[in-house]
């Protein structure tokens, strides 16, 4: 039963390959799953196996007391077989719920399959509305994955104080059109979670307990996250004035990436002495205030190496009065504050608040690759690609508002007979309908590229009328039936009305065209 | 092609060990759990059973052979108990590593074959980052199109308030689509009343489509006539069909009208059971609920298909010429030539494309834009202004139509511009 295309979509397996992560991260998850079950049920049958050995030794006495202890022990043994099959249990539970995912997805993608092998049946496949709606409400299903997909990556984490629950519009929007099991919205909840904790809350905590339960993929992958998840802790430390445990910090988290980090660390470390001048340089340091790039900036501290020299060593910075190049006794002391040196610019950038985004970016990249979870939105990219081979040079067009009345288009109200008219005849151009030039996409379509065309695209019947405009002939004269039906306006037998200027003019003043 | 889909449900179908799908080997590893946690019970029982009557004044009344029995029974325990654990121990072992294996087998034979691409690749074009507003507005504009009525809106207030609170969708989108929602609620719930009002009230406008109302009108009259040929009142049938019913609405339906009305209302009146009354009446329902929306949206000029779904669905069939286009110019190393048009054509359904027309020059074999508009010749071909230009020489000469042996000067040249209707 071969399939079809119907609109020139892709094939089943081409749609599978689309959407590999719907397959990919349910993997993940069960494989997680299956490696602790594994693990768990090696711990405890070797656990048991010395459990019955210590049994047997006891059994060798072969008396009534080490038989009692003997029973206490099989007692233990009991309770324990009997964790064991209640963890087997979940295990089992969570193991069917994630198989439970793929099945879905299978047969959501088997009945695409059948509606395109159906359609091959049916001969008159371009004419079967029935097949066509199916493919379309498919579509739209498909659609509304993608939609769900990126209200619950970007949408925030909302609380609901009445109900004491968490949601998100994604999984909402998921539920309500019951497709919550085709996509796997905890993994994507659970990434927005920890991102919005770093953006909004500049709280590490989360990102912190998700490294460290994940350590040893990202060590796999070399992955920096943790070393810039603490320095990121470092410094709020300092931030917040707590040298201690900054200190502490960077001695427990910070010292073991030396050899990978080693510049970092030598920022990080002047940075502690960077920020204990400018709290010094507060009027009043009270300890509990907390110190920003803005603040500092605002309080325009000498922030020249003279004067920091000034600050940290009690004496003039050491003057180069001659030539370098013949100096070389002074070589030493001005390489010591040499020019890099003086930059505190960079200790800025550390104290930046921008450096949460660069963390969350450096985070979400992490997760996603984990899961193998596309970088960007999926949606984003169908939008990409969708308006690009969608617009077309005609889109766009302002000199369509332009020809007539200006600004007729949004404010034409049903008022007298003319609006009517307007709003009859504008609506009957097909480009009204066009999705890259509704008010909605146009900022969006602006800046993307046309569609490559190598055919012409036109219309039956083309007949010019004497303003230059091309049109269907059949179509114009049905559209001058339809408005004297209306009573929108008077036309004489044979006359017909262009939509777009809205002057009359004769059927026979048209020209048949032969465009190619 | 589904070759992929197949072999991927057989390779799932290994993760069961039934063929409805439910068992896993991981419930094997349950049940022998519990098997085994039955089997140490019974031994514990026997162990002390066999301790209780070990007591000297009931073991000391045993004969010899009586004693060496209950010793026997004693080394039974013991060996039951050692075999139990390791036929468990075998058992679950071997049940675990299956389903690791399996789950191994699944990620090489099947995952693998599937990451052919990676979707990333392709985003070349980004949509630009302060546009995302519009993206979400574009979303609203789908979730009020297509699931307006999942939603709750028995209350106005509430709903304007539900769908600002969970898409951020403000009171000025949404109002018109809670009307239309609160229409189809009422049609599902087999109430035509207010659809049939608002169609009365579209009709007194000028610029409504009087023929497609009156069609939706009809149906919604033939509807309620279902829905009570369904209650099995045939006097309800009647007084529907001549007193409530303008009979205008009848009127050139004459076919329609015997082909799908006369039958059911025939045999409603003598009494006759209609086949199939159910799914004819549901049939009908979604016939007048599509019916209804598509007058809704061309009423309102509101799109009728999401913008965002037309996109989408644009996207997902251009997605293959993508991928082939870029692994074209991985092997080729060649570079994506012009910045403002996509280097390869992707042929789109008719239903996406028919928006604007499109017209390449016979000439130049480019399309014509704005700069570069059609003019029609003196034998009413159509070239482009470029390649007017060139032929004419810049206007000093009359040339030969490419096409035909007409001649043409520039004086017989018109611009002209293509509309789609």
């Amino acid at each position: 039963m071969a399939e079809k295309s119907i609109f020139n979509e892709p094939d089943v397996d081409f749609h599978l390959k689309l959407n590999q992560q719907l397959f990919h991260i349910p993997y993940e998850l069960l494989s997680k799953c299956v490696k602790h079950t594994q693990a768990t049920i090696y711990k405890e049958t070797k656990f048991l196996h010395e459990h019955i050995s210590t049994l047997n030794e006891i059994f060798e006495h072969n008396d009534v007391e080490h038989d009692r202890l003997a029973l206490a022990k099989i007692n233990e043994l009991i309770r324990k077989i009997d964790h064991m099959e209640k963890f087997l249990n979940i295990q089992a539970k969570s193991h069917c719920e994630i198989l439970n995912r793929i099945k879905k997805r299978l047969e959501f993608f088997h009945e695409l399959k059948d509606i395109k092998s159906r359609n091959n049946e049916i001969p008159l496949n371009e004419n079967n509305p029935d097949m066509r709606n199916k493919l379309i409400r498919w579509y739209q299903s498909y659609t509304n994955i993608l939609i769900g997909d990126y209200l619950t990556r970007n949408n925030p984490i909302k609380y609901n104080s009445e109900t004491n629950e968490h949601w998100n519009s994604g999984v909402v929007f998921l539920k309500q059109t019951q497709l919550e099991d085709l996509i796997d919205y905890d993994v994507l909840l659970e990434a927005n979670k920890i991102s919005t904790s770093l953006l909004n809350d500049h709280d590490l905590l989360p990102l912190i307990s998700w490294v460290n339960e994940n350590k040893k993929t990202l060590t796999k992958t070399s992955s920096m996250l943790e070393f810039q998840a603490r320095l990121q802790e470092y410094i709020e430390l300092l931030k917040a004035g707590n040298y201690i445990d900054a200190i502490i910090c960077f001695q427990k988290y910070l010292l073991p990436f030396i050899e990978s980090n080693f510049t970092d660390l030598k920022l990080a470390s002047g940075l502690l002495i960077f920020i204990k001048y400018c709290n010094k340089q507060k009027p009043n340091s009270s300890s509990g205030s907390r110190l920003d790039t803005e603040d500092i900036k605002s309080k325009n501290l000498p922030m020249n190496k003279d004067q920091i020299f000034q600050h940290f060593f009690h004496k003039c910075l050491p003057r180069d009065t001659s030539d370098p190049e013949t100096n070389t006794t002074d070589y030493d002391k001005s390489s010591l504050i040499s020019s890099h040196n003086g930059d505190f610019e960079r200790y800025l950038k550390l104290l930046d608040d921008e450096r949460w985004s660069v963390l969350n970016n450096l985070f979400l990249k992490d997760f996603y690759s984990m899961y193998g979870i596309s970088q960007n939105d999926p949606l984003l990219i169908y939008l990409s690609l969708g308006i690009s081979s969608l617009k077309t040079r005609d889109c766009l067009n302002p000199s369509d508002d332009e020809e007539r009345n200006e600004g007729t288009e949004i404010t034409a109200t049903p008022e007298n007979d003319l609006g009517h008219l307007q709003i009859f005849t504008l609506h009957s151009l097909k480009r009204k309908n066009c999705p890259v030039c509704s008010e909605t996409f146009k900022p969006v379509t602006k800046s993307l590229p046309f569609a490559h065309h190598i055919q012409s695209q036109l219309f039956e019947n083309p007949i010019l009328l004497p303003n230059g405009n091309v049109y269907d002939s059949k179509k114009l004269t049905k559209l001058a039936k339809a408005l004297k039906k209306q009573n929108l306006i008077s036309l004489s037998p044979g006359q017909i009305m262009d939509p777009v200027d809205m002057k009359v003019f004769c059927e026979s003043d048209s020209i048949k065209m032969y465009p190619t | 092609m589904s070759e992929l889909l197949d072999s991927f449900e057989t390779e799932f179908s290994k993760f069961y060990t039934d063929s409805s799908l439910e068992e896993t080997n991981l419930h094997k590893c349950i049940e022998h759990t519990h098997e085994f946690k039955n089997q140490l019970k019974k031994l514990k029982a026997h162990l002390n059973k066999h301790i209780q009557e070990s007591e000297p004044e009931t073991y000391n009344n045993l004969d010899d052979k009586e004693k060496q029995k209950f010793r026997r029974k004693r080394e039974l325990i013991i060996e039951k108990l050692n075999k139990s654990q390791r036929q468990w121990d075998h058992s679950v072992k071997k049940q675990i590593k299956h389903v690791s294996q399996q789950s191994n087998r699944f990620n090489k034979t099947t995952l693998n074959k599937l990451k052919e691409f990676d979707i990333d690749s392709v985003y070349i074009n980004k949509l630009p980052k302060g546009t995302m507003n519009n993206v979400d507005e574009a979303i609203g504009y789908h979730v009020l199109r297509y699931s307006i009525d999942n939603m709750p809106l028995e209350n106005k207030d509430d709903a304007f308030k539900y769908l600002k609170d969970v898409y951020g969708i403000t009171n000025k989108e949404s109002t018109e689509f809670i009307d239309m929602g609160q229409i189809v609620h009422d049609l599902k719930k087999g109430d035509t009343e207010s659809c049939l009002k608002w169609c009365s009230q579209e009709m007194d406008s000028l610029s409504s489509n009087h023929a497609a109302l009156s069609s939706l009108k009809f149906e919604l009259y033939t509807l309620s006539a279902m829905q009570s040929v369904m209650r099995g009142n045939p006097v309800e049938v009647y007084h529907q069909m001549t007193q409530q019913a303008p009979l205008d609405c009848f009127k050139h339906r004459e076919k329609e009208l015997i082909r799908n009305v006369v039958p059911l209302l025939t045999k409603s009146l003598i009494g006759q059971p209609v086949e199939g009354i159910d799914s004819k009446v549901d049939e009908e329902l979604k016939k007048c609920v599509s019916l209804f929306i598509k007058e809704y949206c061309s009423a309102k000029h509101i799109f009728f298909n999401s913008p965002l779904f037309l996109i989408v669905l644009s996207g997902l069939i251009s997605f293959q010429f993508f991928i082939k286009y870029k692994t074209i110019r991985e092997l080729a190393h060649v570079d994506w030539t012009t910045k403002d048009e996509l280097p390869f054509d992707v042929k789109l359904p008719d239903f996406l494309t028919h928006f604007h027309p499109i017209f390449i020059c016979p000439v130049l074999k480019e399309e014509t834009t704005t700069e570069n508009p059609p003019y029609s010749l003196a034998c009413h071909h159509v070239i482009s202004k470029k390649a007017l230009d060139r032929l004419s020489k810049n206007g000093t000469i009359t040339f030969k139509c490419p096409y035909c042996p007409v001649n043409t000067s520039m004086s017989s040249t018109q611009k002209v511009r293509f509309v789609m209707l």
